[in-house]
């Protein structure tokens, strides 16, 4: 039986030590598939502890990097006892970073943290042109549309995602999500995203409110 | 108008601002220095982008319109990352995003388990192993790496001479002055490591798995960057040029113990050797400011994001300080509201002087900007801030 | 003082090189450092930064 609290906080306290021995021993212990689905919440649950410290200004972005790390190390551990996937079927993300943009940490970290909450995430990379996400959008008919950039041309390469969305009469089945270092509240609202921020942990939840 | 002729007048004057500002005395009014890069540039002309990485005649087209439409004291334009160069090296860590700006991606260069040989002796490293494995067509034989290096640094030399010509060029047709980096391209010991070397992601794990080895090793960077930062011949008013990046992101502890030491020691050194260095606060240095504070007064201070308030109270003390004004807000506000961001601005950082008005950051894209309102903004700048 | 096989130790270079003396000396020795260290600067600050 795994100390479900105790690996939840030890994830949000992003001691990895801690994490690695209890889910060690927890492996050891051959559990059902229900008990390690149980371990895999509590990890999420981690992360949105992690979330709330980052929010706070007590954890910075370095440690949400980490906390990207811990999750995937904790999913690859737990992933083998599980008979599929870890979770997807809470709901579709069609992700990428939008055109002339190259960075892709924050986006990767965001990744990681929404599958592990249970969406299905579709990662385009980077660099991705509106026509990209139209045609994600059209193929995978998703729930979410997240876009990422760090610098301020992403600005101009998210609004025109957004209309191009619009052009195909897709924007209204969807809710777009905006993140990095270039988004604020004013970009937001220019753009016409549903929602930004620059903590993933954060996003992961508003996307968790939105199906 | 601009660009009818130099009125020695004003370029004598922009010279005294500028010398007063750098040597800590109230200016005249303050100085203006705005920045816009060559992709920015080209948006603003109509240059293809793609076309002028390679053409000086363009390059100059494009930097032209700016110095012409857009108010700054000192030359607002300005280039450094020619693709020729990296493309010829076959760089990974500097490539050509879609829309033709050249960005870094993140890269591991350096892995976990060789930070004791980067140690041991940081350029060695570089050259033998990291070096082929940012740039992989030096990772061959040694007469193809030698000729491959050759050729870039050829390039290298050609782009920036070319560069430095049409900057010269246009800051003599316009009566401008040099802005605060005049010098070398450095970096605090620890967004060396950080940067190029392990990326970002790998270093905030390293903080966390290897502390040890992340100490050490910036200790190691220091006298690369020691020797990168004072050349044989050091050019009269020399101001280096430090960006950095990665402290904003690490806890304060971090910070503290990895991020501060070596960057301190870095900007001592050059003080010493009579060489001054502008620092870019890249994001948010608030919580930092009482740190910069403490560095020699060659040291000036640029910033992107924080409570300028506060940081005019502590480093803004005995630094000259500049930065803040963030140019994406001319999409969303009115002229006026621009304006009065700029105008309260003013009025918290440049009281007692100290205090030179500049964008956040250089423009990037000329879309991420409302041309008239920014332009509005600069001119306001430079007629209503006299002391 | 940085220590590295692939930093220009002038000392060694005319200690291979004894015909070079005098004022040809100086010129070369500056010739070679500057050189020396415009090709240090592209490899640690241009690639690296």
């Amino acid at each position: 039986m795994a100390d479900v609290l105790a690996i939840k906080q030890a994830v949000g306290d992003l001691d990895e030590g801690s994490v690695t021995e209890k889910l060690n021993a927890f492996i050891a212990s051959g559990p059902g598939e229900d008990e390690v689905q149980a371990v895999v919440a509590a990890c999420q649950q981690g992360m949105e502890i992690v979330g709330e410290k980052f929010g706070e200004g007590e954890y910075f972005v370095g440690d949400l990097i980490f906390a990207g790390e811990l999750l995937t190390d904790c999913i690859d551990m737990l992933k083998p006892l599980l008979g599929g996937e870890v979770g997807g079927s809470r709901g579709t993300i069609v992700l990428g970073t939008v055109e002339g943009d190259i960075h892709d940490i924050g986006k990767n970290i965001f990744r990681s943290m929404s599958e592990a909450a249970g969406f299905h995430v579709v990662d385009l990379g980077i660099d991705q042109p509106p026509s990209a996400f139209v045609a994600a959008v059209e193929e995978h008919k998703p729930q979410i549309v997240g876009m990422s950039g760090v610098l301020t041309l992403s600005i101009d390469s998210m609004k025109r995602t957004v209309e191009a969305l619009q052009e195909k009469g897709l924007r209204g089945g969807v809710k777009v999500a905006i993140g990095g270092n270039a988004v604020s509240q004013e970009s937001c609202q220019y753009i016409g995203a549903d929602a930004w921020s620059k903590n993933a942990a954060e996003s992961v939840k508003t996307c968790g409110g939105w199906v | 108008m601009r660009g009818m002729g130099v009125d020695m007048a004003t370029l004598k004057e922009r010279t005294q601002i500028r010398t007063d500002s750098i040597e800590g005395r109230i200016p005249k009014r303050v100085f203006v220095f705005a920045r816009f890069s060559l992709e920015a540039a080209c948006g603003y002309a109509g240059v293809d982008l793609a076309k002028a990485h390679y053409d000086m005649e363009l390059t100059e087209k494009a930097f032209e319109s700016i110095c012409k439409d857009f108010y700054s004291d000192a030359l607002p334009v300005g280039n450094i990352r020619f693709p020729a160069p990296y493309q010829i090296l076959g760089a990974r860590n500097w490539v050509m995003g879609s829309n033709g700006a050249v960005q870094h991606p993140e890269i591991v260069t350096m892995e976990a388990d060789e930070y004791d040989e980067y140690i041991a002796n940081p350029y060695d490293a570089i050259v033998e192993k990291f070096l082929p494995r940012a740039c992989p067509e030096l990772d061959t034989d040694p007469a193809n790496r030698s000729l491959v290096l050759g050729k870039a640094y050829r390039s290298f030399k050609k782009y920036s001479e070319g560069t430095r010509a049409v900057c010269g060029k246009l800051a003599a047709k316009y009566g401008l002055v040099p802005g605060f980096i005049t010098g070398e391209l450095i970096e605090a010991p620890f967004d060396f490591l950080a940067d190029q070397l392990r990326g970002f992601k790998e270093i905030n794990i390293d903080l966390r798995r290897r502390a040890d080895k992340v100490k050490a090793a910036c200790e190691a960077t220091l006298p690369l960057m020691l020797k990168r930062a004072v050349p044989p011949v050091i050019r009269p008013g020399q101001i280096n040029y430090i960006p950095l990046h990665l402290a904003p992101y690490i806890k304060m502890g971090d910070f503290e113990k990895y991020f501060w030491p070596t960057l301190e020691e870095l900007v001592n050194g050059m003080d010493k050797a009579g060489v001054a260095c502008t620092l870019f606060a890249e994001e948010d240095w608030t919580r930092y400011a009482e740190y910069l504070a403490r560095l020699p007064k060659s040291a000036i201070l640029m910033f992107e994001n924080g409570d300028c308030a506060k940081i005019k109270a502590t480093a803004g003390k005995d630094h000259l300080i500049g930065g803040f004004f963030d140019p994406t807000i001319t999409l969303t506000r009115s002229k006026e509201e621009c304006i009065d961001e700029a105008k309260r601005l003013v009025d918290i950082c440049a009281p007692g002087g100290n205090f030179y008005f500049a964008f956040d950051k250089g423009i990037m894209d000329i879309k991420s900007v409302d041309v008239p309102k920014l332009q509005a903004v600069l001119e306001w700048v430079s007629v209503n801030t006299n002391y | 003082m940085l220590a590295s096989k692939y930093l220009l130790d002038t000392d060694a270079y005319f200690e291979r090189h004894p015909e070079i003396t005098g004022e040809a000396k100086e010129l070369v020795k500056k010739e070679i450092e500057a050189e020396d260290f415009d090709m240090f600067s592209f490899v640690v600050t241009y690639v690296f930064m």
